[in-house]
C-alpha cells in the first residue's frame, strides 16, 4: 500500500461514514428534523431548516473526505461539526432526554452515552486526518466536480423529493415477504402469525386519523374480513382520548417509537399479514375493503 | 282464491312501511352507560373530583361538574349536548341510563394534544387522560385506571411448561412488579406475567405492583431499587433479592424468563 493511500485511510473512513449519515438523514429529513427537536434546542420550523441544512453539510464533507478535496480544511471541519454534535447530544442528556441522536437516521438507535463515545471516536479519526492528511493534488477541478455533484444530487435534491421516491423498502424493515417475529411488534396482543390481518401503523396526531378509522373498522366489518389491529409509537395513554373520538372498532396498541419508526419513513402505512407473513405493504391511505378483504 | 296472492302483496306492501318506521327509530327503551374512571375533567382549569364519568353508545356522560345540566360529549360528530337532569336515571348498580334524546348542540369540540375541550355556559372544559398510576397499587386499581389489562390478562394463553414449574415453586418469594401505567411496554408484558402467575395458582409467588411515574428516572422508589427501566420484575426471598427481570425478554416469553430466573437464583 502506498505511503499517500495509507495517510488518505482516516480521511476515507470518516468521509465514508459522513457518506453513509449524510444519506440516510437525506431519505428521511422529517425524521431527523424531529429528531432534532427533540434535543429542546431549536424546534418546529428552526428544527427542518437546520435539518435541511445540516444534510448536504455532511454529504459534502464526507464527499470532500473520501476524494481528497481540500482535506485538512474537511478534517477540520468535520471534527468543529462533531464537536457541535457532541455539545448538543451531552446538552439534551442533561436536560434527561434519553432518545438516540438520529446520526443514522432510524436505521440505527442508541443511547445519548453510546453516541458521545461514538463521536469521540469520529473526533480522533477527524484529528488524524487533520495531521496525516496528503498535500492536496495540484488540479481540484474533478474531486470539486464530485463534491458539488454529489451535494446537489444527494444533499438537495435527495431530501426534497425522498418521500416521493419508493426508497420505503430500502430503509424501513417493513417488506413483501418479512415474517412478524422480524418486526418490532413484540407488544402486540394478539397472535400475528396466524390468519389473515390488516396491521395499520397510525399517527394519532394525524388531521385524517377519523377518517382512517373510519375506514379500518369499515374493512372489520365485512363477512371473512380479515382481524384488523393498530399500532402508534408512544405511549398508553396517549391512545384514550384518540379512541375515545374516532371509536376504533380494532385493539389499537401502543409500541415504543423507535421500534416503529423501524417499520416506516411516513405515516400512516398499512400492510397486509398472512399466516405471519408480509403480503401487502400499503403507503398513506388503508387499502379499500375489497383489498383488504 | 287467485286473489290470494295479491291480497298477501297487499297486505305486505300496506304492513312494511310501518315495520320500517318501527325499525328506523330510535329505541323508545333507555341507552346504558357505564362508569368509567379513564378521563380527568378540568373546568376553567381547576380539576373537578366530584364529576362522574360514564360510557355509552352516545358518548360520554358527565355528572357533577358544575354546569347546569348533565352533559353528552358526542365522538361521532363532535358536538356536546345536555340531558336534561330528569332524563338521567341511575340504577342499583351504579350504571346510568338516559331516557330520551339529547338537546342540540350546545357546542362543538376540539381534540388537541390528546385532550377534547370545550365552552360550555362560558366555561372551558377540558377532558384529557387521568394522570399515570403512581406508587403501591392493586391488580384491581390497575385495571380501573387502565381496562386494556384486563382484556390482556384474559386473552393471553401462558406458556405450559414455564406455568408448571411456577405452580410447583415451593419457596416464597415476593414478585415484585415495577412498571408505568403510561407504558407501552408495560402494558404489553406486565398482563402476560400477571396471568402466568394467575394460571400458576401458587400462593408461594407473591405479586406486588409498583406504579412509576413517567420521569421514573429520578423517583426515589425507582432510585433505591435501582431501576432503570421498566418493566423491571424484582424477586425477593426472605427480604433479599434473589434476581431481576429487567425489561421485555430478549427472546422468549415473560413466564420463561421468570421460571429460568428462579431455577437459576434460588440458594
Amino acid at each position: 500500500m502506498s505511503r499517500s493511500l495509507l495517510r488518505s485511510l482516516p480521511g476515507i473512513a470518516l468521509g465514508s461514514i459522513f457518506l453513509a449519515a449524510g444519506f440516510l438523514k437525506a431519505v428521511d429529513p422529517a425524521e431527523f428534523a424531529r429528531q432534532i427537536e427533540t434535543y429542546g434546542v431549536v424546534g418546529g420550523r428552526a428544527a427542518t431548516l437546520l435539518a435541511y441544512l445540516i444534510i448536504p453539510l455532511e454529504l459534502a464533507l464526507g464527499t470532500a473526505l473520501v476524494v481528497a478535496f481540500r482535506p485538512r480544511l474537511a478534517a477540520a471541519a468535520t471534527g468543529l461539526l462533531l464537536l457541535v454534535f457532541m455539545g448538543a447530544t451531552a446538552y439534551a442528556w442533561s436536560q434527561g432526554k434519553t432518545e438516540g441522536c438520529g446520526c443514522f437516521g432510524s436505521v440505527v438507535s442508541r443511547t445519548p452515552g453510546e453516541v458521545l463515545l461514538e463521536d469521540a471516536f469520529f473526533l480522533a479519526l477527524a484529528l488524524l486526518a487533520l495531521l496525516a492528511a496528503p498535500r492536496q493534488a495540484a488540479w481540484l477541478g474533478w474531486r470539486l466536480g464530485t463534491v458539488l455533484a454529489v451535494v446537489l444530487a444527494a444533499g438537495v435534491v435527495l431530501p426534497a423529493s425522498a418521500y416521493a421516491l419508493p426508497l420505503d423498502a430500502l430503509v424501513t424493515d417493513l417488506k413483501v415477504g418479512r415474517r412478524i417475529d422480524e418486526l418490532p411488534l413484540k407488544e402486540s396482543p394478539v397472535d400475528l402469525s396466524k390468519g389473515r390481518y390488516v396491521v395499520a401503523l397510525l399517527d394519532l396526531n394525524a388531521a385524517d386519523a377519523r377518517e382512517t378509522v373510519k375506514r379500518l373498522n369499515q374493512i372489520g366489518a365485512v363477512a371473512k374480513a380479515p382481524g384488523v389491529i393498530a399500532f402508534y409509537g408512544g405511549e398508553v395513554d396517549e391512545k384514550t382520548i384518540f379512541c375515545f373520538n374516532t371509536q376504533p372498532k380494532f385493539e389499537v396498541v401502543a409500541v415504543p417509537r423507535a421500534d416503529l419508526k423501524r417499520l416506516f419513513r411516513r405515516l400512516p402505512r398499512f400492510f397486509q399479514l398472512d399466516d405471519g407473513k408480509v403480503s401487502r405493504i400499503w403507503d398513506q391511505a388503508p387499502p379499500r375493503i375489497e383489498e383488504g378483504s | 282464491m287467485r286473489l290470494t296472492p295479491l291480497l298477501l302483496a297487499a297486505v305486505l306492501a300496506a304492513g312494511l312501511p310501518a315495520l320500517a318506521a318501527e325499525s328506523a327509530s330510535p329505541s323508545p327503551g333507555l341507552v346504558p352507560f357505564s362508569p368509567t374512571s379513564t378521563y380527568k375533567v378540568e373546568v376553567d382549569g381547576a380539576e373537578i373530583r366530584t364529576a362522574e364519568m360514564f360510557l355509552g353508545d352516545p358518548g360520554l356522560l358527565l355528572l357533577g361538574c358544575s354546569l347546569k345540566f348533565p352533559v353528552l360529549v358526542c365522538p361521532t360528530d363532535q358536538t356536546v349536548r345536555y340531558i336534561p337532569q330528569e332524563n338521567v336515571i341511575r340504577d342499583n348498580q351504579g350504571n346510568v341510563n338516559m331516557k330520551g334524546t339529547p338537546t342540540d348542540p350546545i357546542s362543538s369540540y376540539q381534540t388537541v394534544g390528546g385532550q377534547i375541550s370545550f365552552q360550555a355556559e362560558g366555561r372551558k372544559v377540558k377532558l384529557s387522560p387521568k394522570p399515570a398510576l403512581v406508587g403501591p397499587q392493586t391488580l384491581d386499581q390497575i385495571i380501573a385506571h387502565n381496562p386494556d389489562y384486563e382484556s390482556r390478562i384474559k386473552y393471553y394463553t401462558p406458556d405450559e411448561t414455564a406455568v408448571a414449574f411456577l405452580s410447583k415453586y415451593a419457596r416464597k418469594t415476593e414478585v415484585q412488579i415495577y412498571f408505568g401505567s403510561w407504558c407501552s411496554v408495560c402494558e404489553a408484558w406486565v398482563p402476560r406475567l400477571v396471568k402466568s402467575l394467575q394460571t400458576a395458582k401458587n400462593p408461594a409467588l407473591d405479586m406486588q405492583f409498583h406504579a412509576l411515574p413517567k420521569n421514573f428516572t429520578s423517583d426515589a422508589t425507582a432510585k433505591s431499587k435501582g431501576v432503570t427501566g421498566i418493566p423491571t420484575i424484582i424477586l425477593v426471598q426472605d427480604g433479599r433479592e434473589i434476581g431481576r427481570l429487567n425489561g421485555r425478554p430478549e427472546s422468549g416469553t415473560m413466564e420463561e424468563a421468570l421460571a429460568k430466573l428462579l431455577q437459576t437464583s434460588a440458594p
